[in-house]
């Protein structure tokens, strides 16, 4: 690799990182979709332009974190209830490091498009049309992702150990995938 | 307004929580020589297999270097500079399948077809699987931030088209494949960097305001034919906030699917093209996976075959899962699961993301495989989960996600586990059946989610596993 993409990977990388971190909800996996998509722009280097790199493994980012066959293939698993949250009871309501873990335990539970509508506009401040480009939808789509995604937050912020299902039904058999990527035949 | 802000405090908050990696640069300078090894391994893999082939060829006398053979598959980045990135583990075709790039420059693609590109122009595969979508990249182009450089665009076995829903012929905007704000393939009539040029529908109205009606959007369609098989031409007009038309063209054969997109507009090179184009017979359309494992798709259904190797940060070859899924069906890849048919080959998972099991219970609802309702209810649920319950409607069964249906079968010669479960849709009861085949030893499945007999039966007689 040449020292101007090791400039950009050693200045935009904690950047990238933070907004991966928010993509998937695991540092690890953060770390692993960062790298796959600066790898994905080195590799295509002679026809991304410097000025366009970030943006390029921003867009790559989003869209590695939006697939099943990666999620698949990486080990992902959805489940019903997030395991090792951090419990509410006794716990003051200003703990501010509870209150990230719970965030980012809500956003592992909300399905990949919306998680990452959500974070596009309310993290990096995109507007609904840059969040439609990025994410590959229309306007319309986007606003609906957001809001659910914003619905499902509050929910299960508020409740986090025994977030409801999004439809009302009970759990079983098949809901425990659905719960977190179950999300077919959105509007587009 | 202000619980919207408290949420975006809370993020950026949440995400210092990201641990910095100070190695990152060297990690990813480790991936990138990683690739590049596994690239000159698979060059020389498919190097020894040509020479294989070629030596066969000698001592029976098979006829090397003929391009007419319908049955050739060769991945169109081996027809180029750049050879796909498949490791060496991955099961290569089988002889009779893979031969040395032909001496013409025929680019074959997946679903087989093949074709010479333009004279002058250069082959680039343009998505994530080599051979199902390929860039023809002009000498010159003014349009280098369109898709394919302002090129050629070739999609096989995977055709997208509106907003990214599967192509059909005639469709409203079928050329353009995103959504939101389109991006005109010519500067802003300010030349301002950045500014939005945005795409309309139909010519250049002739009151200069672009929001205004223009022409049609479609304005020419005709059936087109090549090699027998018959499929559609269509014609776009749109154009720009700025006044620039331009006339997007496309020939789709819906069979394989296959087709040709010319955003822009390269009237010779289209002529050239399509003049060399060849669809082979069903068996060049056979896809290969691990462990000797092949079959043919469906005609006319989409293949969605690509798989992240996390490890070495690429695409895995296609040899461990496909989604078949009808042409029509929705088959946008983010969020949906294989509505259609699912492929499993090494590794089977099963309910819940657990390891498959003969007649487990459920087994047909794996995490990121089959999830929502098949066919969705007019009365969905607002949030698009369209839940599945097991069992079928008043089911009375003691465990009703058991299998209703089990025993052995016979597949590509082998005996293999049938199981077939009933589920039904929460919102209105339609009900279906998920069917799975399973040979633990190799361990390799198919999984028809939402009942497609007549094409699954036929698909189940394609398989060989050699």
């Amino acid at each position: 690799m040449d020292d101007d993409f090791i400039g950009f990977v050693r200045n935009r990388g904690p950047a990238l990182g933070r907004t991966a971190y928010l993509l998937t909800g695991d540092a690890g996996r953060a770390e692993d979709l960062v790298q796959s998509a600066l790898l994905a722009v080195w590799l295509r280097r002679g026809k991304v332009e410097p000025a366009g790199w970030e943006a390029y493994t921003r867009r790559t980012m989003i869209n590695l974190s939006c697939s099943w066959w990666r999620r698949r293939a990486s080990g992902e698993r959805p489940v019903a209830t997030i395991p090792d949250q951090p419990s509410r009871e006794g716990m003051a309501p200003t703990d501010a490091a509870d209150e990230r873990a719970r965030l980012v335990m809500a956003l592992r539970r909300l399905p990949a498009r919306q998680r990452a509508a959500v974070v596009l506009r309310h993290y990096e401040d995109l507007s609904e049309a840059e969040t439609a480009r990025q994410l590959g939808c229309t306007v319309g789509t986007i606003k609906s992702l957001t809001s659910r995604g914003l619905d499902r937050l509050r929910l299960l912020m508020a409740d986090p150990a025994d977030g409801p299902p999004p439809d009302g039904v009970a759990r079983r058999g098949p809901r425990s995938s659905q719960d977190a990527y179950g999300q077919t035949g959105e509007a587009r | 307004m202000n619980e919207t802000n408290d949420l975006a405090r809370l993020l950026r908050a949440a995400a210092t929580d990201m641990p910095d990696n100070p190695f990152r640069a060297e990690e990813v300078r480790t991936r990138v020589g990683q690739h590049h090894r596994r690239q000159r391994r698979t060059v020389l893999v498919a190097g020894l297999a040509a020479v294989a082939v070629g030596a066969v060829a000698v001592v029976f006398g098979l006829g090397l270097g003929d391009d007419s053979g319908p049955t050739t598959i060769v991945p169109a980045k081996t027809s180029t500079a750049t050879p796909p990135s498949a490791p060496p583990t991955t099961t290569p075709p089988a002889p009779t399948t893979t031969a040395p790039p032909p001496q013409d420059g025929r680019v074959h693609l997946f679903g087989g077809v093949s074709l010479i590109p333009p004279k002058g122009w250069t082959v680039s595969a343009s998505g994530e699987s080599g051979d199902m979508q390929v860039c023809l990249v002009p000498p010159v182009s003014q349009y280098a931030d369109l898709p394919c450089d302002g090129g050629i665009e070739l999609q096989s076995g995977s055709v997208v088209g509106q907003e990214g829903a599967p192509f059909q012929a005639h469709q409203p905007w079928g050329w353009y494949q995103g959504s939101g704000q389109a991006p005109c393939p010519t500067p802003p009539a300010d030349g301002v960097n950045g500014a939005v040029n945005e795409i309309w529908p139909g010519a250049a109205p002739a009151s200069g305001d672009p929001e205004s009606a223009g022409g049609p959007s479609l304005v020419e369609q005709s059936a087109w034919t090549v090699n027998g098989y018959t499929g559609a031409y269509d014609k776009w007009a749109a154009h720009c906030n700025n006044g620039f038309t331009f006339y997007p063209r496309s020939w789709y054969l819906p069979d394989v699917p296959f087709q040709v997109l010319d955003a822009v507009g390269h009237p010779d090179a289209d002529a050239q093209l399509l003049a060399t184009i060849k669809v082979g017979s069903d068996e060049s359309r056979r896809m290969f996976f691990d462990d000797g494992v092949s079959l043919i798709p469906p005609k006319g259904w989409t293949v969605l075959w690509a798989v992240f190797n996390p490890r070495s940060g690429t695409l895995a070859p296609h040899g461990r899962w496909a989604c078949l899924v009808p042409g029509t069906a929705f088959a946008y890849r983010s969020d949906a699961s294989c509505s259609g048919i699912l492929i499993e080959v090494g590794t089977v998972t099963g309910h819940a993301g657990q390891p498959f099991q003969a007649h487990q219970d459920d087994g047909w609802s794996a995490d990121a495989g089959p999830v929502g309702c098949p066919r969705r209810p007019p009365n969905a649920n607002s949030d698009g989960s369209d839940p599945v319950v097991s069992g079928a409607p008043g089911d009375t069964r003691t465990d009703v996600r058991a299998p209703i249906e089990q025993g052995p079968r016979t597949l590509a010669g082998q005996t293999a586990v049938y199981d077939m479960w009933v589920a039904h849709c929460a919102d209105d009861d339609y009900t279906f059946y998920p069917r799975s085949w399973y040979l633990p030893r190799i361990p390799f499945r198919v999984l028809d989610y939402s009942g497609n007999p007549t094409v699954t039966d036929a698909l189940l007689a394609t398989i060989k596993i050699s």
